[in-house]
């Protein structure tokens, strides 16, 4: 009785001890970046040996970066709206219709999932080339799309299978064409899936560079490009003023998705 | 006609994004990557386009699979492995306390927007954020150096981009394995309490072996991702530590060797596709099961 209580305890304080630890761990490193991003000096260090903004400043005031920023936005925002477009009829197409090759569509839509975005990028660089397909924001695009396609057509085609499609037989049944049913039936019920897919989406595009950096011309660098092109050369505490940015856009895209879908459906 | 085409609009989309977008801009870029794998780099041949000639050899593949190149493959294999086994056993008892144990809703609710936030922050923030942490001054070596130990050269070392690894792997381990533990049917935990075995031992006994294809499914999807790493490797490794990845894009945008580059990105495409393959298995003989 003894060993078991003791074997009991010792079950306790694992799981504990792991939930404690896994909380620390994923959050301590943000917060000390936070908190080392506002340096005076011009190396990283920890204590800091004051309080400045100087970093952020140089960060946010930088054209560099700003018109990084500028880009890597917009890529995100125009891929992920085309990614949600493609992947409503296409998820609606792979739920209700039966049609040859649906399970060989099905692994070649979500292939990219599985494609290192390095080997991606490569590939696509060098088709481009061997099709004389000049460079240009619309190459970033069709790799961005590639990438984010797959992950939207993924929950949106979850939640169109707890779609109940009863409610579009009686929309029809009282007059209302597909289009009309779409519109006022379909497209409220699965607009929690179609905001998550949006958010990931944004989440996924703005934060690769595997593809990306292969794609890019001198003015369309993204925003990741241009840090990374700027720390291979200065060391300065301007990297913790750009990561504790990309960590607000981060937190504030979970929170936002959180208020909007709320999160626990993506535990079932 | 216009009722046929309202009628079957969404299979008109799968369609076009069939030829237009996987037809064209990743079925024929991967054909063509693939085709380059197996040709000749000849830097200073007479009319060679971008330093190659058309051939069928293995020069490539036996090149990216000999001496410092085999290293640094073996690298990315060791770092997947030894990341995948952290991130794993580090995850799963925060997935069975969230998927089995009643109560702190609150707790779990924190928990759960902290695994998907540290997802959606990215890999970016997260290895600046890291870089800051192991850095010479940084806050480790610092908390070092006060505790009396030697300061450390994290920055540069396999450890370094394992720790930083680890991290992304626990939100995706933790989030796939609570879904299998959840749906784990309570009537087998009953019945092994019932028949007197105490709580850890019906844990050994019977809740381990049950969640073991979720524990495989997770442990592929975590090792398919540390593989094809790039950024990670990049700062943390800080040009002494390449992985697989970082090789495709020395190849191909500093030394301009598009055939060793394919052949990398292929080994790469293999390494990942055999796991996800496997990972599909096995979530196929969950269900069936």
């Amino acid at each position: 009785m003894n060993t078991s209580n003791l074997t009991r305890l010792l079950g306790r304080i694992i799981i504990w001890g792991t939930v404690v630890a896994t909380i620390l761990y994923l959050w301590a490193p943000l917060a000390i970046d936070l908190l080392m991003s506002f340096e005076p000096g011009v190396v990283l260090r920890f204590p800091i040996t004051g309080v400045s903004l100087k970093w952020y400043q140089f960060f946010f005031t930088n054209p560099l970066f700003i018109n990084g920023m500028v880009v890597s936005f917009s890529l995100a925002i125009v891929s992920a709206i085309l990614a949600v477009a493609l992947a409503i009829p296409c998820s609606m197409a792979f739920v209700r219709f039966r049609f040859p090759g649906k399970g060989a569509l099905t692994s070649l839509f979500t292939a990219p999932l599985s494609t290192p975005s390095v080997v991606l990028g490569v590939a696509l660089l060098y088709f481009f080339s061997v099709i004389n397909f000049g460079a240009s924001f619309l190459n970033l695009i069709i790799g961005h799309l590639l990438l984010t396609f797959p992950y939207s057509l993924r929950t949106i085609t979850a939640t169109m299978f707890g779609f109940d499609m009863s409610l579009e037989e009686a929309s029809m049944n009282l007059g209302a064409n597909e289009i009309e049913t779409f519109q006022r039936i379909t497209l409220p019920i699965i607009s929690p899936g179609i905001i998550a897919s949006f958010i990931f989406a944004i989440a996924v595009s703005l934060d690769d560079v595997g593809m990306t950096q292969f794609l890019v011309t001198a003015s369309t660098q993204t925003l990741n490009i241009a840090l990374l092109g700027y720390w291979r050369w200065v060391l300065d505490p301007t990297v913790g003023a750009a990561s504790a940015f990309l960590i607000f856009v981060g937190v504030a895209l979970t929170l936002l998705a959180e208020r909007v879908v709320g999160l626990e459906r993506f535990l079932l | 006609m216009n009722y046929l085409i309202r009628r079957n609009f969404p299979l008109i989309v799968v369609a076009l994004i069939a030829i237009v977008l996987f037809g064209m801009f990743f079925l024929a870029p991967m054909f063509f990557l693939l085709r380059t794998s197996f040709w000749k780099y000849a830097p200073n041949a007479v009319g060679a386009r971008g330093f190659m000639i058309p051939a069928f050899t293995f020069e490539n593949f036996q090149r990216a699979l000999t001496g410092t190149y085999l290293d640094y493959v073996i690298l990315t294999l060791r770092v997947g492995v030894v990341s995948t086994v952290a991130a794993v056993v580090l995850s799963y008892p925060v997935a069975y306390w969230i998927a089995r144990w009643q109560g702190h809703t609150r707790l779990k609710r924190f928990l759960l927007i902290t695994l998907i936030a540290s997802f959606l922050v990215g890999s970016m923030a997260r290895v600046f954020a890291w870089y800051s942490m192991l850095t010479g001054q940084g806050f480790i070596n610092s908390l070092l150096s006060i505790l009396g130990f030697q300061r450390f050269r994290f920055i540069g070392t396999e450890l370094a981009i394992e720790i930083c690894q680890v991290q992304y792997l626990i939100s995706v381990a933790t989030l796939s394995l609570v879904s299998p533990l959840k749906n784990l049917d309570p009537k087998f935990e009953e019945a092994s309490k019932s028949l007197g075995a105490e709580e850890v031992r019906t844990f050994l006994n019977v809740t381990l072996p049950l969640s073991l294809p979720g524990i495989v499914a997770a442990s592929l999807l975590c090792f398919a991702i540390t593989v094809s790493a790039y950024v990670t490797p990049l700062v943390l490794g800080a040009g002494g530590i390449l992985m697989v990845s970082n090789l495709v894009t020395v190849a191909f945008l500093q030394v301009s060797n598009y055939p060793l580059g394919a052949a990398f990105a292929v080994i790469l495409l293999v390494a990942s596709f055999v796991s996800m393959y496997v990972l599909e298995k096995a979530l196929l003989s969950r269900v069936r099961t």
